[in-house]
């Protein structure tokens, strides 16, 4: 049986859908700046952060997943972000959402499963295919074009074999 | 286009019935893009944002990413004013951008 290990998820303080606003991320914030005062330097400040958060603040127990569970704990994640993050003007902060480290956590597994969510709610998840791939394969010229956007990225699963 | 929507009104319970809707949700464009009248493009740094603006998430950047279209500070004042156009970035927590908003002239000045 093929296994993934992802983090867990944290005992959170995210909620469900009264906890819909944005008051809750900062807080996730705040503890990636008990390591990092740099908060918004750049991207890669947040990237940083980002690993600091799933290496440094979780708990550290792993657990497994078979392989056949994947789609169902990738669904579901999946709604609990796109509910807790509807009004989310921001696809950076999205992915600092728990569930979101998650989904990442999964790596190429979830490609798949991204690349079909982006025909729902693309702008969610740019980031997360963005951190399992690597690699941003929209030319600067389409960045921002949603519809462009998916189109590259679906390019690229179809180069990858993804999809 | 409906009078108002209930799902609205319980994420925001403090707006009443002070508003309008004037458009349907649209995956193509978030506030900040339609701030700045593009309803075309996703604006965030590291998708679309202006050139030569620094791509951050602060304050900073995004008073810059405003000015660079031809805004200027207008010291926080939101009153309307008869031939301006005025465009509000609302921040969180440790000074974040969160939001923006642009003010109606044909609704009195309502954001």
């Amino acid at each position: 049986m093929e296994t993934a290990i992802i983090t867990e998820k944290p005992n959170t303080q995210f909620s469900r859908f009264s906890r819909l606003n944005l008051e809750k991320i900062p807080d996730y914030v705040a503890l990636y700046k008990i390591g990092d005062s740099a908060i918004t330097e750049s991207f890669q400040d947040i990237y940083r952060m980002r690993e600091y958060y799933i290496f440094g603040l979780t708990r550290g127990t792993a657990l497994t997943h078979r392989k056949d569970n994947i789609a169902a704990r990738f669904n579901q994640l999946a709604s609990e972000i796109e509910e807790d993050c509807m009004m989310v003007s921001f696809s950076t902060l999205i992915s600092l959402h728990p569930s979101y480290q998650e989904i990442i956590g999964m790596s190429s597994q979830a490609v798949p499963l991204l690349i079909k969510r982006l025909d729902t709610t693309p702008n969610f998840w740019f980031k997360a295919l963005e951190a399992i791939a690597g690699y941003n394969p929209i030319p600067k010229q389409d960045r921002g074009y949603v519809n462009k956007e998916i189109a590259h990225w679906k390019n690229w699963a179809r180069e990858k074999k993804y999809a | 286009m409906p009078d108002s929507d209930i799902f609205i009104e319980q994420l925001f319970p403090v707006i009443g019935t002070n508003y309008r809707l004037t458009s349907d949700s649209d995956d193509k464009y978030n506030c900040i893009a339609y701030a700045a009248d593009d309803m075309e493009r996703w604006w965030e740094p590291g998708r679309y944002w202006p050139p030569n603006v620094p791509e951050r998430i602060d304050l900073n950047s995004f008073i810059a990413c405003y000015t660079s279209i031809g805004y200027q500070d207008c010291n926080m004042d939101s009153r309307l004013e008869p031939g301006y156009e005025k465009v509000a970035i609302f921040v969180g927590h440790f000074g974040l951008p969160t939001h923006a908003a642009k003010q109606f002239a044909e609704c009195n000045g309502l954001w």
